[in-house]
Parts: C-alpha cells; sequence; structure tokens
C-alpha cells in the first residue's frame, strides 16, 4: 500500500505508508496529487514549471505537513500540479525540494487546506512509515 | 480518554445538553450541545462531540464550549462550534475559525415571482454559470494589482462600492458593513495575496453555489415584511468565503501558532486547536490577518452579486428589476464582542466555526428596517431539500454567545456521497422535480447529493424550539449553479 483512502465524514482522509520518511514524503505528495486531479500525473510527459522549496519544521510529522501545504500553495498560484520531487536536502526537521510540475487547467477536488488533525508519523507493525493525513475540502 | 456517549451528557433543558467539566481532567469549562434528544443519538454517532470537550481546554476559555444542531466531526474543532475565549489575554485559534475565514451566506430578493420565472430558469442558470465563475482553479473576471489588493483586503466590501460595483447603501446589509477595521494587509503573506489576485468574483467548488429560490411559506409575517420577503417571491443565495488568499492565511497562521504556543506553556489534546494568546504578537497578526481575509470574502460575495446582477439583467431586462441585498452573513469567523458570563456583561473572542451569529432586536449595527426584528439568519439546506430565512433571537446571548446553526449538516462523507449517489439520474430527478443544476463536474451533484445531508428542518425546528432563533421563511430551490 503506497496510501488508500480512509472514510471521514466532512473532509478527505488518507492513511499513507513509506518504507522511509523520504518515501513517505513522495507517496503523501502522489496522494495529494490524485485528489485535486486523479491519475493526472500517471499521463504526464513533460513539466513546464519548476520551483525549489525549503522547509525547516520542529518534527516530521509537522515538515510533511508543511511540505505537502507548500506544495499545494504552489500548486494553486503556478496551476502546475508538481508530479516528480527531487530532495537535494533530506532530515526530520529539515527538506530542500526541487518539484517539478505540469500545468492544468481544473482540480476535481480543490483542497483548502491540510490538517495535523490525527497526523503522525510513526511505525507500522511492518516495520514501515505511516500516518493520516486530513485534507479540508 | 474513550467516546463520549450519553451516559456522559446531562439533560439541561429539552434543547440543551452538557458534558460537565468532570468528564475529563484537563476541561476548563462544560461542553453544551444545542440539540432535541432524537438528534443528540444521531450526533452520538461520530465524533464530534469529543473534538467539543477537546475545545473546552482552550486557554481562557469562558462559560462553556458549544456545539449547533447540524453538528458534525471537523478537525480540532467540530463543525458547528462555537468558542468564546477571554479578551484579550485568553486563546485565538485559527482552528476555530476554518481554513475557509468568512465562508457565509447572501441573500438577494428579487420583485418577480415563481410564475415569472418558471419558462426562464434554463437561460437563467446557464446565464448564471456563464457570469458566476465557479469550478475548482478557476480565476475570474478581474485579476487585481498588488495595490488595490490591499486596498481589497483593508476595506472589504466597501471597494466594491469604490469601484462602482455596488451601492453604499448595500454595505449596512452586511454583517459588520462588510469590513472589519482591524485588518490589516501586513499580516497576509505574499503567497496568500497570489492566490487571491484573481479569484475575486468567484464561487470555487465543494459545498459553494448560487442558487435561485422561491419563498414557498412565511412563518412570521411581520419579520417578513421587514426583509422584503413574501410568499412565491423569487431570490438569489450565494454560499463561498475567501477563496484560496483565506485558505492560505489559516495555513499560515496554524503553521506559526503550531510552533509558537510552546513559547507560552499551551499543550493542547489536538495540534489542529492551534493557539496562542490573543494579546500576544503571533495572535494580533493572526487576527488582523484572520479581518483581511473577511473583508476579502465580504468583497468576493460582493462581486459575485454583481456578476448575478448581469446575468439576471441578460435574462430579464428590465422587467427583471433591481435585486436588493437582504443580508450578508459569516458562519466561519472570530469577533471580539460583549456576552453575559458571570455576572456581567463581558468582552470575548467568540469563535464560530460553521455557526452563524444569531443576535436579537436592538442590535445597533442592524438597517433600522429590522432593528425591532433581529438580524437576519440564513440558513442554506441542500440543492433538493431547501433553506432557512430566520431571525436572530435574545436568547442566543444567554444560551450561545449570540450564535446559532449554518446549514443542514453533513452526514455522508464526500466519497460515501459519491458512491452511493448516481449523479446523472439524481440532475434528472431535480430536472423532473423543476429544479436546474448547472455544475462543473457529475462528481459535485454527488457530494453535494440531498442524501449527503441532515434533515435541514429538524435542525432548524431544534433552533426555532430553543429561542435562539425564529422561523421567518422556508426557501425552495429552483436552480443551483456551482462549480
Amino acid at each position: 500500500m503506497i496510501y488508500e483512502f480512509v472514510p471521514h465524514i466532512a473532509d478527505l482522509a488518507l492513511k499513507v505508508e513509506g518504507t522511509t520518511l523520504k518515501e513517505l514524503f513522495v507517496n503523501s505528495l502522489k496522494g495529494m496529487n490524485n485528489i485535486l486531479k486523479d491519475g493526472f500525473c500517471d499521463s504526464v510527459q513533460r513539466f513546464d514549471s519548476q520551483m525549489t522549496i525549503e522547509i525547516a519544521s520542529e518534527s516530521r510529522t509537522e515538515l510533511l505537513i508543511n511540505f505537502l501545504s507548500e506544495v499545494l500553495a504552489l500548486t494553486n498560484v503556478q496551476k502546475s500540479i508538481y508530479c516528480r520531487v527531487y530532495f537535494s536536502y533530506f532530515s526530520d526537521k529539515r527538506v530542500v525540494a526541487q518539484l517539478f510540475g505540469t500545468w492544468f487547467c481544473c482540480f476535481d477536488e480543490d483542497i483548502k487546506g491540510i490538517t495535523y488533525h490525527e497526523a503522525h508519523v510513526r511505525k507500522n507493525k511492518k516495520g514501515n512509515l505511516e500516518t493520516y493525513i486530513i485534507f479540508d475540502l | 480518554m474513550g467516546k463520549v456517549t450519553k451516559e456522559h451528557i446531562n439533560k439541561l433543558t429539552d434543547y440543551l445538553w452538557e458534558i460537565p467539566k468532570t468528564f475529563r481532567e484537563d476541561m476548563r469549562v462544560p461542553a453544551r450541545i444545542l440539540v432535541s434528544e432524537k438528534n443528540l443519538d444521531h450526533i452520538i454517532e461520530d465524533r464530534s462531540l469529543n473534538q467539543l470537550v477537546n475545545v473546552t481546554t482552550l486557554p481562557g476559555i469562558r462559560k462553556a464550549a458549544l456545539v449547533m444542531p447540524d453538528v458534525h466531526e471537523g478537525y480540532g474543532f467540530p463543525i458547528g462550534g462555537v468558542a468564546a475565549t477571554a479578551y484579550p489575554h485568553g486563546a485565538i485559534s485559527p482552528g476555530g475559525i476554518g481554513y475557509d475565514i468568512n465562508c457565509g451566506v447572501r441573500l438577494l430578493t428579487s420583485k418577480l415571482n415563481k410564475e415569472d420565472v418558471e419558462d426562464h430558469l434554463e437561460p437563467l442558470s446557464k446565464e448564471l454559470y456563464t457570469q458566476v465563475p465557479s469550478g475548482m482553479g478557476k480565476g475570474g473576471q478581474i485579476r487585481l494589482f498588488a495595490a488595490q489588493m490591499d486596498k481589497v483586503l483593508s476595506t472589504g466590501a466597501e471597494w466594491c462600492v469604490q469601484q462602482g460595483y455596488a451601492a453604499e447603501e448595500e454595505l449596512k446589509y452586511i454583517e459588520s458593513h462588510g469590513k472589519l477595521k482591524w485588518a490589516d494587509p501586513k499580516c497576509v503573506s505574499q503567497m496568500a495575496k497570489n492566490r487571491g489576485f484573481d479569484q475575486l468574483g468567484t464561487i470555487g467548488s465543494g459545498n459553494h453555489f448560487v442558487e435561485v429560490s422561491f419563498v414557498d411559506e412565511i412563518y412570521d409575517r411581520e419579520a417578513a415584511n421587514a426583509f422584503g420577503l413574501h410568499k412565491n417571491q423569487i431570490v438569489v443565495m450565494v454560499h463561498t468565503g475567501s477563496r484560496g488568499l483565506g485558505h492560505q492565511v489559516a495555513t499560515d497562521h496554524i503553521r506559526i501558532m503550531v510552533t509558537a504556543m510552546r513559547n507560552y506553556d499551551i499543550t493542547l489534546p489536538d495540534r489542529e486547536l492551534a493557539c496562542v494568546p490573543f494579546s500576544s504578537e503571533e495572535g494580533k497578526n493572526y487576527f488582523k490577518a484572520m479581518c483581511a481575509a473577511a473583508n476579502y470574502a465580504w468583497c468576493n460575495r460582493q462581486m459575485i452579486s454583481w456578476e448575478i446582477r448581469n446575468a439576471w439583467e441578460t435574462v430579464f431586462g428590465e422587467k427583471g428589476g433591481q435585486l436588493k441585498l437582504m443580508y450578508d452573513i459569516a458562519h466561519n469567523i472570530a469577533k471580539i464582542e460583549a456576552h453575559t458570563v458571570k455576572a456581567g456583561q463581558e468582552k470575548v473572542i467568540v469563535h464560530r466555526k460553521g455557526a452563524t451569529r444569531s443576535f436579537g432586536p436592538g442590535f445597533k449595527e442592524l438597517p433600522k428596517e429590522y432593528l425591532n426584528i433581529g438580524q437576519p439568519v440564513i440558513i442554506p439546506g441542500s440543492m433538493g431539500t431547501c433553506s432557512y430565512v430566520m431571525a436572530g433571537a435574545a436568547k442566543s446571548h444567554d444560551l450561545t454567545f449570540g450564535s446559532c446553526c449554518h446549514g443542514a449538516g453533513r452526514q455522508l462523507s464526500r466519497r460515501a456521497a459519491k458512491k452511493s449517489v448516481n449523479a446523472p439520474l439524481l440532475k434528472q430527478q431535480l430536472r423532473e422535480r423543476g429544479i436546474f443544476i448547472e455544475a462543473g463536474s457529475f462528481r459535485g451533484i454527488a457530494e453535494e447529493a440531498p442524501i449527503a445531508y441532515k434533515d435541514v428542518n429538524r435542525v432548524v425546528d431544534t433552533v426555532h424550539s430553543s429561542g435562539i432563533a425564529k422561523k421567518v421563511a422556508q426557501l425552495k430551490p429552483l436552480a443551483v449553479i456551482k462549480g
């Protein structure tokens, strides 16, 4: 499982998994992009925009939520879905990421915010890292 | 700590229930639920009451944390939640306002009756869909420059008057006259402004809409007359907020507060409740940014009204007359207000997340024709049911910090609604009932299907019976435009 949708009455929740923290970030981004426009990244063959972001946070959970929030903001401003990410620096508390995006016309879902509610990066029984992420739609 | 069950809840009156402070050690005040006994059983099913208990732990919270009868589970605060904290040193929590700052509703009244528009509904709904940009990621008809953006953030709906999009007379029919004076554009990030440059005059997606309805029933003739409503009259409702700009303001400041609250020794059961003292630098900055986003939202709904008027004129010409603003009200906002807490009046910071202000008669901000009636409260239902106009009542000041419900309240998740609703069929069924739907996608129709919502009649009856607002009129939909 990379990620799965879990029921949430008002919003949309993802349960995301990764063998490493970096993979968890990548999978979370894939999940978010598929909420924004289902399957869009599967067919992307060119990139129209490139952005570099740097995020620092007190914990890896906050880092993940803040990373996704930053990408979401850029997605809205640049009208690009960032299907590919390359981390030039990655630690538990700081990331520097190059984002490669492709222009799109409109979303399937408009994500208002990515919440800290119930987000907690932890090891699961399989030894992988996982967390819930609740998106405000 | 386990889930709240009925054994943990005490009945105070027929419509007011309480989870006492003893339920959990970290509660600072009790949690109160405004609901009928029948609906209480339903509310207990999700985790909204546990979220309400979490709200009672906010520093400086006064009297009680409350939920309205349309409550449902959210994140951090439940949707339908009200919390008042002591001014100026109590907490301010962006999660208690929500990501869509000043999401709200306005109602425009027309001189036309149902029979006047019956043959024009299809062109009207198409024209509204054309004139009012909706849908995900779509920009509006105008693009602001940086200096214009700062004006919009500082002056709200006034900006529309200055630019000729609205009449000055209209401002008094908007909550806070469409402008919160504490707004400071400098507290709004460049990213937030970038998200807002091209979104003025757009409704967005999700549960936001423009709806043409008719007045199906009048419950209070005096109030209806004062509000300019009569049976069979055509009205237009708008539901939207501060769009991406407001979402970014919330994101920016929740992020700041998650870190900053450690400096104030604040620990909370949920990070999404992140808060700081209102009087702190971070607290003041958020409030100024929130006020700016609220002003953007009022300007947005005002611009949408201009677009609706253009569509109206295109379809009906001169015989359509003018669309008059009945009222515009926020349901995701924090306001500094005076309320009776213990012995006397106290200034408090009232957080309303999915709750509407419902001040009773005598509130000086109201236009003179509403002064003896109470503040109009607009309660949208769903696209296939009905909506209500109510009037705020004095009892809301005693019970709910001058607040009441904001809608029907969701009962199905968006994914569940999509799975169980055949959207093309629903659109056809609604059409057969005389309701036109113009939407960007069938997905949007399915997510907002009537089955996804609680019974708005029950919610409104509870509010009416509890005495915090009274029913004035029921509206039935004829055309719904959404993203």
